[in-house]
């Protein structure tokens, strides 16, 4: 063979190879890409909630199925605002269809800012703050329910239960979320017949000893029959303990701060917990559901479960899969006006979702959990009708 | 009545925590002038040393406290030699620096070897039992927190001033170089320092889990910031005035919440600060802090 004759071979089979390797990876290039961003709280006050897994093993998932490929950066924010920003910043540099934070106001507010500009979504698995729909923001979206939702929730099971008069505790350490929740559970509380007696003021987050507050609660007379508190685990559960040890048997009801599964443990066992404490949460894992499957699923691939906020990471991804398709697009624009318009979504921690209100908050059922045994039950699933704060 | 009674103790417990975890600081600041905010971490050392052991099966009340104690004084030595020994000439910042860079090695450590999630502790929950004294409800330990520091003052109190060790500490309090100069051995003495600090913050951690009954990774940081407080309102440097700083401290922020108005609670942090502020425009070295004027040599 002449040389020219070999260089052309040569050039023959080098441009065949790419067109060879088209065509045995066909299915994968036919899928779009969803990049998505995630600066989560995987060390630091919010860690026990992060919902990073989720997001991992549904992307996973997804990927598998071949239809969608998420590229998933995850980030840990250390649950500290600044960082979270920073991160959501590079994020957006890397071109992200969809960037997280830390899940309260104070980053995601400035990262849906950002995010604005680049015309990107804002998403939080687990973020419930009123605030996040009243500033303006158009592209925000998360799959929690909103608090009034959670608190109307909570307030109908306290009183089904027998709850007649409530103490609430209220605190500025993470916004509306520990103080403004409370109070809208002891409106909705007040319709059904029941009645706040009073509010007590506790300091942020980090408490180890409630003693002052409980000696504050055994003095007032009649003792209340609950108390309301909207915070994060161990705080709840070493509030719950030290209300046993102090020989109060009172109800403790809550919010999704309490959906640690390490609650009952820190509580100080079943007999402190069992039938006294109530919280709305984001998913119940009925057994054979969707959430069950999947947390089962994801068990199975080394993934710790912690909690519906898992579910809650699964529920982003297949939102934001749900919206590329109903877009027919992976345009984030196009995909936020199929979310706020071509709902409901099927999700994890829900039968559906839908966020087809002036606000565009999320709709969906709110579970509210009790114990038996140390282990969570599913008391109630609804979607309340009467919710305070949002009134069209 | 009852209340007020009740509430008082209450203080009086929480000072005893803060009093326990100021005088560990102030141990180590009068000696080698570091103010250590990696001690925090030693309850968690504490706390992750008992989670541990009961993990691996320890169910005795005891032992459990026995090893966490000793865990305690032992990862106190091990850090002053490894961390603190080789920045002990540098200037105080940078001792500063390096504290906040132990307590965050060993936040991320509990972090990465155990779990960010918070671990229940549950073996010294007993102490949460309440018994009757005079018609009034305490628990076991409140008379716990404060009769054990009382004790553990005045057994600090004998050593500081019945041991040679002890009394070379209260020297190079004053004067370091003169220590040496008489024979005594810095390592020695600044390691009996950690020593004890470590002692002291084991029994604060002790309980602080008791109370709590649980365990999490950053579980250190708010009680290094009271004792810190409780340092400077008593005086930097001055043991008694730790003591005095943390029970007053705790006493404040109990008396604030049974005396503030539920409408005026959410000042209630800065009427604590407030309080302090006035008491230091007043005793600017703190309660019992000497007066340094410029060019003394000691304080």
């Amino acid at each position: 063979m002449r040389n020219d004759s070999k260089i052309w071979l040569g050039l023959c089979l080098g441009s065949l190879l790419p067109a060879a390797s088209l065509v045995a990876a066909g299915p994968v290039l036919a899928a779009e890409t969803l990049k998505i961003g995630a600066p989560e709280s995987i060390s630091g006050d919010w860690a026990p909630y992060t919902a990073a897994h989720g997001l991992r093993c549904m992307a996973e998932l997804v990927n598998e199925a071949g239809e969608y490929q998420i590229e998933l950066d995850v980030k840990d924010s250390k649950s500290e605002p600044q960082l979270a920003i920073a991160l959501a910043q590079q994020m957006l540099d890397d071109e992200v269809v969809a960037v997280s934070g830390t899940p309260a106001s104070d980053s995601l507010i400035p990262i849906a800012q950002l995010a604005a500009d680049y015309g990107v979504v804002t998403f939080s698995a687990m973020n419930t703050q009123v605030e996040m729909f009243a500033t303006g923001l158009d592209n925000f979206v998360t799959t929690a329910v909103p608090d009034p939702f959670n608190a109307a929730a909570t307030a109908q099971v306290a009183y089904d239960q027998g709850a007649r008069t409530v103490v609430l505790f209220v605190s500025d350490a993470a916004g509306t979320w520990t103080r403004a929740l409370p109070g809208w559970f002891g409106e909705v509380f007040e319709k059904l017949g029941g009645k706040v007696v009073g509010t007590v003021e506790y300091p942020g987050f980090g408490i180890s000893d409630w003693s002052p507050f409980i000696s504050k609660l055994k003095t007032m007379d009649p003792v209340p029959d609950a108390v309301h508190i909207s915070s994060i685990n161990p705080d709840v559960g070493v509030l719950i303990r030290q209300l046993r040890a102090a020989g109060m048997d009172t109800m403790v009801l809550g919010s999704d701060g309490f959906d640690d599964v390490t609650l009952a443990s820190v509580a100080g066992g079943p007999a402190n917990v069992d039938g006294k404490v109530f919280f709305a949460a984001h998913g119940y894992p009925t057994p054979g559901g969707p959430l069950a499957e999947f947390q089962a699923e994801c068990a199975k691939r080394g993934y710790e479960i912690n909690g519906a906020f898992f579910g809650l990471g699964g529920d982003v991804v297949k939102l934001l899969v749900g919206a590329a398709k109903a877009a027919g697009s992976t345009d984030p624009k196009d995909m936020l006006e199929a979310i706020y318009t071509k709902g409901p979504f099927e999700i994890i921690t829900a039968p559906t979702i839908s966020f087809d209100n002036p606000w565009h908050y999320p709709v969906k059922e709110v579970p509210v959990m009790g114990f038996k045994d140390g282990k969570t039950i599913l008391v109630s699933s609804t979607v309340p009708t009467d919710v305070p704060h949002f009134k069209e | 009545m009852e209340y007020l009674i009740e509430q008082a103790l209450n203080g009086f417990s929480i000072g005893a925590q803060y009093s326990l975890l100021a005088l560990g600081l102030a141990i180590v600041f009068s000696v080698m002038g570091l103010v250590n905010f990696a001690h925090g971490e030693f309850i968690g050392v504490a706390g992750y040393a008992m989670f541990a052991m009961a993990a691996m099966g320890m169910t005795n009340p005891w032992l459990l406290v026995l090893f966490a104690v000793v865990t305690v004084v032992l990862a106190a030595l091990v850090i002053e030699r490894i961390a603190f020994r080789s920045v002990r000439d540098a200037p105080p910042t940078t001792g500063l620096l390096t504290a906040f860079g132990v307590g965050i090695v060993l936040q991320n450590l509990f972090l990465l070897l155990v779990s960010p999630r918070p671990k229940a502790v549950p073996a010294l929950s007993a102490l949460n039992q309440t018994v009757d004294v005079w018609g009034h409800n305490f628990t076991i330990l409140q008379f716990l927190e404060v009769g054990v520091t009382a004790v553990a003052i005045g057994a600090l109190v004998w050593f500081l001033r019945g041991t040679r060790i002890g009394l070379a500490m209260r020297a190079a309090a004053l004067d370091f170089t003169t220590v040496r100069l008489m024979g005594m051995r810095a390592n020695r003495v600044i390691a009996f320092a950690f020593a004890i600090s470590g002692l002291l913050a084991s029994i604060a951690a002790i309980f602080f889990i008791a109370r709590r009954g649980a365990i999490d990774p950053f579980m250190g940081l708010l009680p290094v910031l009271k004792a810190f407080v409780a340092c400077v309102l008593g005086g930097f440097g001055s043991l008694p005035g730790a003591v005095i700083g943390g029970l007053l401290l705790g006493f404040i922020e109990v008396m604030l919440i049974v005396l503030l108005p539920d409408k005026l609670a959410g000042l209630r942090d800065a009427s604590v600060f407030l309080i302090v502020g006035a008491i230091l425009v007043f005793r600017p070295q703190g309660i019992l802090g000497k007066r340094v004027e410029l060019g003394d040599k000691t304080a």
